[in-house]
């Protein structure tokens, strides 16, 4: 075997499609395993800032980990957010609260592990309002998803035959 | 100022700024420009030679792939002009995650040829594994810096971040290179992207080409 | 007592340090087993472990953003995950050798679906959001799971496209928030009731009437009543 055609056997055995996840994955593993031996550094003014894990809960707040302030409808919360000039309602999201998660919030001290599943509160704020495009087109990934799914699912899985038949 | 040259417009959604600039509207320009030729083009049977046996293979794409290709091939493209347009690290890379998704889709739809799925199998993998790079860097630009806004991170001093923003770049590089398919992967994934047996096999071709670009303008972005 | 800090708190940057360092682990364990092992089900699998590494560099950083960065890292995750799967489903599939298998005749399996796919999504109803959606998409993926009560294609062709109304309608929230922010109220209901609830719970649904054609049945057996 000369050098050049064991050279083009190389390449050969390295355009198939899993040697590309191979090498990917090594190279992945080589910045991981160099990233492991450093230290990282936290700049302390964040965005979003939250209070000390734990801190709320434990002086029985019952909104615990997602009190930011605020009266629902009548005074905004509080939302550091990037750019207050472009968002002119910042805040009231994050003070909101439907009538059904208020009447829990007397009668229950629990009800802020349910927040984050009612209209309102600050991941609301975050998620429709301020970065509301990152939501969008994480739904539009899922939509893609979902079509590339039931397309792969009825052309090739199931054939259009086998879906057609008679229950 | 802006590396890209001048700023003609900014959308402003929150927290998230889009932008146009000269270098960004020039790539936007490109891709509507190059997308209008699938459009307007309408063959619809493909031959593919092999020269080592020669052997000539034909194909005719029914109505009901070309149709699925083109709306993928259109989410595609859409992702791609978010991924030019945007101002904001975390939002890049989830307009590429959206961009890899429909260029695997592309390759995973192709009927009667079943090199292809094996490829768009490895295609998928490599996308679920950038993720990793790609969410991990922007959250580490996000920890160093307390910012993902591009035109914040632009107007921090040289050095700002030290080596955890050294290391989130690093990263983001390499989940561009496993999502987009460029760079040593591009040699390997043209393989795949042959396998589409159709007009829309240069969208994929276009859109991670000029996905990269822009990156390199992020990249002289940040500090 | 301060209800959000100027600057984040100690204990969250000591957390921080240990967390990157175990979504880097989690990174490195996950790649070198990709590398060593070339079984395409494994691989898939070992990638659900490199998101888990992804969620733990997204979450080291400890704010309220990015608790809201991981949901998108999430379903970026499952939607790629879920057709990359099906891709290698079809490559390895043949739709001839589907098991069979003959279902039980139980009054319980005929009525019991229809009642816990209401009590569900009644529940879901009131939980609204991504959990309410969750769990109302549950209930129907269960109520299709049960086989003998599976309406046919046609009938339930309608909830693909109520999922993409409410795709429709979640866009038309977001833009209400920048185009008129005096309704942000309406905007937020929009978004969070409208939307979510109408998106994810169909699409779960799909997701259950698709795996319902994993397994042959003989459902033609069983009387009607």
């Amino acid at each position: 075997m000369s050098a050049s055609e064991g050279f083009s056997r190389l390449l050969l055995s390295v355009r198939r499609p899993e040697s590309m996840v191979s090498a990917y994955c090594l190279l992945l593993a080589v910045i991981a395993a160099v990233g492991l031996t450093h230290g990282y550094h936290y700049h302390r003014k964040q965005l979003y800032p939250r209070p000390e894990p734990q801190l709320q809960v434990k002086s029985g707040d019952p909104l615990a980990p997602y009190d930011r302030g605020g009266i629902p409808l009548r005074r905004p919360g509080i939302a550091v957010s990037q750019y207050p000039q472009f968002e002119p309602s910042r805040g009231w999201v994050t003070s909101y609260l439907t009538p059904f998660t208020r009447w829990l919030a007397r009668h229950s001290r629990h009800c802020g592990t349910t927040i984050v599943s009612h209209p309102g509160g600050i991941l609301d704020e975050i998620l429709y309002y301020t970065r509301g495009l990152d939501t969008v087109l994480e739904s539009s990934i899922m939509f893609v998803g979902f079509v590339i799914f039931s397309w792969v699912v009825r052309m090739k899985t199931v054939t259009e035959r086998e879906m057609g038949r008679r229950e | 100022m802006y590396p890209s040259g001048e700023v003609f417009t900014v959308i402003p959604l929150g927290d998230i700024v889009p932008y146009l600039s000269t270098v960004n509207a020039v790539i936007l320009g490109v891709l509507i420009a190059v997308l209008l030729l699938p459009i307007l083009s309408r063959t619809d049977i493909y031959v593919e030679v092999d020269h080592r046996r020669p052997k000539i293979k034909a194909k005719i794409v029914t109505p009901r792939e070309d149709r699925i290709k083109a709306a993928l091939a259109l989410t595609s493209t859409l992702a791609s002009v978010g991924v030019v347009t945007t101002g904001d690290v975390f939002n890049f890379t989830l307009f590429l995650s959206l961009l890899g998704m429909s260029n695997m889709g592309l390759i995973g739809t192709t009927v009667g040829d079943d090199f292809a799925l094996e490829c768009a199998f490895h295609y998928g993998l490599m996308c679920l594994i950038a993720s990793l790079p790609l969410f991990g860097g922007a959250a580490l630009i996000l920890a160093s810096t307390g910012t993902l806004s591009l035109h914040e991170l632009m107007k921090l001093p040289r050095g700002a971040g030290g080596w955890t923003l050294t290391y989130g770049k690093a990263l983001l590089t390499a989940g561009v290179l496993g999502e987009a398919g460029v760079g040593p992967f591009y040699a390997v994934k043209v393989d795949s992207f042959r396998r589409i047996w159709g007009r829309y096999a240069f969208v994929i071709h276009l859109t991670t080409l000029l996905t990269f670009s822009r990156f390199m303008e992020i990249l002289s972005l940040l500090p | 007592m301060q209800l959000v800090p100027a600057t984040v708190p100690e204990l969250t940057v000591r957390m921080y340090h240990a967390a990157v360092a175990v979504g880097l682990a989690a990174g490195l364990i996950a790649t070198a087993d990709i590398l060593a092992d070339r079984n395409p089900l494994n691989r898939l699998t070992m990638t659900d472990a490199v998101e888990i590494g992804a969620l733990a560099l997204l979450a080291s950083v400890g704010t309220d953003l990015a608790e809201c960065l991981i949901l998108p890292g999430l379903v970026v995750g499952l939607a790629e995950l879920m057709a990359t799967s099906e891709v290698l489903i079809a490559r390895h599939s043949d739709p001839r050798s589907l098991p069979r298998f003959d279902p039980l005749d139980m009054e319980v399996l005929r009525t019991a679906p229809t009642a816990l796919m209401i009590g569900l999504a009644l529940y879901g109803v009131l939980l609204t959001g991504f959990t309410g959606g969750a769990v109302a998409g549950t209930g129907a993926a269960f109520y299709l799971f049960s086989r003998v009560n599976r309406p046919r294609y046609e009938e339930w062709r309608g909830m693909e496209s109520l999922s993409g109304l409410g795709w429709a309608l979640w866009v038309i929230g977001f833009s209400l928030f920048f185009l008129h922010p005096r309704y942000w109220l309406l905007a937020l209901l929009l978004a969070g009731t409208g939307g979510i609830l109408v998106k994810v719970g169909p699409k779960l649904s799909l997701f259950g009437y698709v795996m319902g054609y994993d397994v042959r049945v003989g459902a033609g057996d069983v009387p009607e009543r």
